[in-house]
């Protein structure tokens, strides 16, 4: 994967590359927005992480830009301003997601990681979360390399929270993709095909958490 | 005011005035360069003063302004008043007249126009009303006698005395005395009103006048002829500015100006309305009151100057002969007016002509 | 509509506010002061008129059957002490008989016979006229019946009398009003001259000399004075506080950087590589403390800043809420914490903060985190009530003892109850400025067998 850092701080920009290196994703750097534009005119990247604060032209303004040229290249915003606003407006702008300085790094490559999977998922029909992969086109399972069995519905409920990662999905949202509307269902049966879900697919990467009261919540942990 | 402004200012001032003054000289000299060619100025004066004694007053006028040319008509003043709000006399440019009363029932019935003379032409408070109608000359009413007929006889010095000599020297006076036919003279009227305004004994004037069976004339004149060729012994108010060119004259005559009031009546001028050439008529009446007008009554005419700064034969100053004199000037105003009341002159004329019809012939 | 505009002169308002009504008052005067001028000019002259009738009158006579007069002299003499003007008369006779005069000179509108004047205006040979009318009844033998006469003057004399009363009056006027102007132009700066010399003062003070102000006599500043004195005590007590907050803040961060240090100079020494292991993750550790130190003095200054700078918003609570529990669900997906969401008001509004209200339900959500168990239950939600809205946070965690439970919500309270408190007393010192922003207040009780519940009772209308 290619990701491009847009940052001014030379320390900080060092120890990312030298962490992202270390981890198996060199990534590219540069210091502004005006030369990330240079870069961006003749290479192509899988995303951006752009740090707000930069010297002449704004993160903003340089993701504004590329939101009004229709590129949407995932972009994560880091922010160092005292004023949180910064992280309400950078996704009101078309950021993808934010981290506030100061920020630990294994929480950073997780996110773009999460932005990455995202992205490619939606291109190919592969989808992999650390130690679980899934293919959209044989509804095949594995973990850990080994092929796991699931049936029709476990399969649908993975498939609908994989496409939803880090996003709370209402009991209602997912008996609308599980059932027919003509098909009676208890909220009890989707609570049990969840847990026939989680139990064949514990100790994977894929956490599925309950909110009482407000729904459910997948989330990779690689 | 900063000084700089001020300064501006007063220049400015000082250039318009300065371009007034030239403008003014220009349309002076423009008039009279263009009056050979252009048409000359007509101003009509009607007037109740002999042609004579107004002549050179009119001259220096026209050598003054030769554009304008002058048109003097000689009117009785009755006539005139009437024809003047008849209707019946048209195109008067200025009216001039001795009746002061009938001059200022002109003005107050809306016959003459407002006239603007200049703050420097300096006039007696009695001399003007409402910048309408100006008085020109200063006129006493005096009594004038035959030398010869006093040689023995002391003179007359007041009304007072007058009285009591016609009283009581019958012979000296008898048939000898002559005085106006108020009827036919509106001087003579006027006289003898304005003696009941101003002395307590006027009825005894006039009755003293008709005992002695006086003759009545017309005319200021007419009585002086009479006077020098010893017909009459005295004329009783007769024109003063007349009497004294006379006795200048003719020194058969004497002249009384009486100690105990001499009434001064003004020959009266005024603009009436219709003119038709309003500038010209305002220029003459100037000319009238102004210094030089008045010095050439003063020395130049047989009219006696207003204004007491003229000097000559016929100025106040000379006639007075520095006697300490009481002058009682009748002032232009309202009360002139009350004895051209119609039934006031019916009255005060049947009352003087039940006196004097009475005289035996 | 002096009021619309921003700033304004207390002396310029008065002025020309006074000004304004003093204007007001010179017209109203002014028109009397003409009424009465023109009252004035007529009375005199019209007593002329008078005189000058009566005169004319007494001299009616009849003589032979005939009615006679004899104008007196002193008819038109009198009427001449207007020197200017023009007169017109007419004199007639019983069954309106003309006997002299102007023949045609107007009579008033329904006139009855009478020995008293009556007055009339009237237009005559193009001037504008003011007449009167007097009868006399005449019962001669021969003759009886009323004679009348009817004299009028012009105006010139009148008007300019009036003129002169008119304009004589209205400049005592002017001259009383300009006086009054100026006597309330120096009231004015009279009456600032107090506000002045207590500006003047407080410029002249320094930043830190804090004694109450002069006192004063005047009734109308002491109040100022006092609610000056009362807000500089109040910004010194917010500036103590301000100054016990810094000494605790700086304690605190100097005491985990330099264990930060003495941990580096130690691990520098280390040779053996799973004891520099250990020593990294104390690091590790102590770094995450200051980090959340940090961010949490910050988020108490912006939250601080945000409640004296008023930015309110309605806001969803609902949307805000589920937001801020799924950030947190997702950074902590991995533990065996267990979240809840209790709203059953789901489309309820408030006006609020809504940047305040997320900060402060973060930090609540982290320290049930950071000091509950690992099997810890939250739960995030709200009870809604008629007047107020309570968003709570509830934990199964150790919770406060009871007789901390007061001081806690203190601002800047020192809880010295173990290590970690301070970041605890800073999120409670941060839910506690935000709900005061909010007119509200914070209710911290502990709950059943344990954990506690902060609860942000929040009015559903701003005051």
């Amino acid at each position: 994967m290619r990701i491009l850092l847009i940052e001014d701080n030379t320390e900080l920009a060092n120890a990312i590359s030298e962490y992202f290196g270390h981890i198996g994703h060199p990534l590219d750097w540069c210091e502004s927005a005006e030369s990330a534009e240079k870069l961006l005119a003749y290479q192509s990247f899988e995303m951006l992480i752009l740090d707000i604060n930069l010297p002449g032209k704004s993160g903003f303004q340089l993701l504004k830009q590329l939101r009004a040229k229709g590129d949407e290249i995932p972009v994560l915003v880091l922010t160092a301003r005292a004023e949180v606003d910064d992280r309400v407006s950078a996704l009101d702008i078309g950021a993808d997601d934010y981290m506030v300085k100061p920020f630990d790094f294994r929480e950073l490559a997780a996110r773009c990681r999460a932005l990455l999977r995202r992205e490619r998922g939606s291109a190919s029909n592969q989808i992999v979360c650390g130690n679980l992969s899934y293919d959209a086109s044989t509804a095949a399972v594995t973990l850990h390399g080994a092929q796991i069995d699931l049936r029709h519905r476990e399969i649908q409920l993975l498939e609908l929270l994989l496409n939803n990662l880090d996003h709370v999905l209402t009991k209602e949202q997912i008996a609308d993709r599980l059932y027919r509307f003509d098909e009676a269902y208890t909220p009890n049966a989707i609570e049990q095909v969840l847990t026939r879900l989680r139990k064949k697919l514990a100790g994977s990467s894929l956490h599925i958490k309950t909110i009482r009261g407000l729904g459910y919540l997948a989330h990779v942990d690689d | 005011m900063s000084i700089a402004i001020r300064a501006a200012i007063v220049c400015l001032l000082s250039i318009s005035s300065l371009l007034a003054a030239e403008r003014r000289i220009d349309s002076d000299q423009g008039f009279e360069q263009f009056t050979a060619s252009k048409s000359v100025k007509r101003l009509d004066i009607y007037s109740a003063t002999d042609t004579r004694a107004i002549k050179p007053i009119i001259e220096a006028f026209e050598r003054l302004h030769p554009y304008i040319d002058v048109r003097y008509n000689e009117y009785e003043s009755t006539t005139l008043y009437n024809g003047l709000t008849s209707g019946k006399i048209k195109g008067a440019d200025v009216v001039l007249s001795s009746a002061m009363d009938l001059q200022v029932k002109l003005v107050n019935d809306g016959y003459a126009r407002t006239l603007n003379i200049p703050e420097s032409i300096d006039l007696p408070d009695w001399s003007h009303w409402r910048n309408e109608a100006f008085g020109f000359t200063f006129e006493p009413v005096v009594i004038a006698y035959n030398k010869a007929s006093f040689k023995d006889t002391p003179l007359p010095s007041s009304h007072e005395s007058l009285v009591d000599a016609l009283r009581n020297d019958p012979e000296q006076y008898y048939e000898k005395v002559g005085s106006y036919d108020i009827r036919l003279s509106g001087a003579g009227y006027f006289f003898a009103t304005h003696d009941t305004v101003v002395s307590s004994i006027s009825g005894r004037i006039l009755e003293s006048l008709a005992r002695a069976s006086s003759h009545t004339y017309c005319c200021t004149s007419d009585m002086l002829d009479d006077l020098g060729e010893g017909k009459l012994a005295l004329a009783y108010n007769v024109l003063g500015s007349y009497a004294l060119a006379r006795a200048r004259k003719d020194n058969r005559i004497g002249v009384i100006m009486p100690e105990d009031y001499t009434l001064v009546m003004s020959r009266v001028a005024l603009v009436p309305k219709q003119t038709d050439n309003f500038a010209a008529a305002q220029t003459f009446i100037r000319f009238l009151l102004s210094k030089e007008g008045q010095q050439i009554i003063a020395s130049k005419s047989n009219l006696i100057a207003l204004r007491p700064e003229a000097t000559g034969p016929s100025s106040i100053a000379a006639i007075s002969e520095k006697r300490q004199l009481r002058f009682h000037p009748i002032k232009i105003g309202l009360p002139v007016m009350t004895f051209q009341d119609e039934m006031k002159r019916e009255r005060f004329i049947r009352e003087w002509s039940q006196l004097f019809d009475a005289r035996t012939p | 509509m002096w009021m619309i505009s921003g700033r304004y002169s207390l002396r310029k308002r008065l002025l020309s506010g006074t000004a304004g009504l003093m204007l007001g008052v010179l017209l109203v005067l002014s028109a009397g002061v003409w009424q009465y001028a023109n009252r004035t000019a007529d009375i005199s002259y019209d007593r002329l008129l008078t005189g000058s009738a009566l005169a004319i009158i007494e001299r009616i006579r009849s003589r032979n059957g005939q009615v006679e007069v004899d104008l007196p002299y002193a008819a038109l003499d009198i009427l001449s002490l207007a020197p200017d003007d023009k007169v017109y008369y007419v004199v007639s006779g019983p069954d309106k008989q003309y006997l002299t005069g102007y023949r045609d000179f107007p009579s008033p509108e329904r006139y009855t016979p009478s020995a008293s004047p009556v007055f009339y205006n009237t237009d005559y040979l193009n001037e504008s006229i003011r007449a009167v009318v007097v009868s006399k009844r005449l019962d001669d033998p021969g003759v009886s019946g009323w004679v009348e006469v009817r004299i009028g003057q012009s105006r010139i004399a009148r008007n300019s009398l009036s003129n002169e009363i008119l304009l004589g009056e209205i400049a005592v006027l002017v001259l009383v009003i300009t006086l009054a102007l100026a006597s309330l132009a120096f009231g004015i700066n009279r009456t600032l001259f107090p506000l002045n010399q207590l500006s003047r003062t407080l410029r002249e003070r320094r930043a830190d000399e804090m004694g109450p102000l002069p006192d004063t006599d005047i009734k109308e500043v002491k109040p100022l004075i006092a609610s000056i004195d009362q807000y500089r005590t109040r910004l010194q007590s917010n500036l103590d506080m301000m100054q016990v907050f810094i000494a605790d803040a700086s304690h605190q961060i100097r005491t985990a950087l330099s264990s930060v240090q003495a941990q580096l100079d130690m691990a520098e020494m280390e040779h053996d590589k799973d004891k520099l292991q250990n020593r990294l993750t104390l690091i590790r550790n102590q770094h995450r403390k200051l980090t959340r130190l940090t961010n949490q003095l910050l988020t108490h200054a912006l939250v601080a800043h945000r409640r004296d700078t008023n930015q309110f918003q309605p806001v969803k609570l609902d949307t805000l809420l589920s937001a801020i529990l799924t950030s947190e669900v997702r950074d902590h997906a991995d533990s065996s914490i267990e979240f809840n969401y209790s709203n059953t008001q789901r489309d309820l509004t408030i006006d609020a903060d809504p940047v305040s209200l997320r900060e402060c339900l973060r930090n609540l959500i982290d320290n049930a985190i950071k000091y509950g168990p690992e099997n810890n239950s939250i739960t995030l939600g709200i009870d809604v009530e008629a007047e107020q809205v309570s968003i709570f946070v509830e934990d199964e965690g150790p919770g406060i003892p009871d007789e901390m439970l007061q001081r806690a919500v203190l601002r800047f309270e020192r809880i010295e109850t173990g290590k970690n408190t301070l970041g605890s007393g800073l999120g409670l010192a941060i839910a506690n400025t935000v709900t005061e922003a909010h007119g509200g207040q914070l209710h911290l009780s502990n709950r059943q067998p344990h954990g506690l519940r902060v609860e942000l009772v929040l009015p559903r209308r701003r005051i």
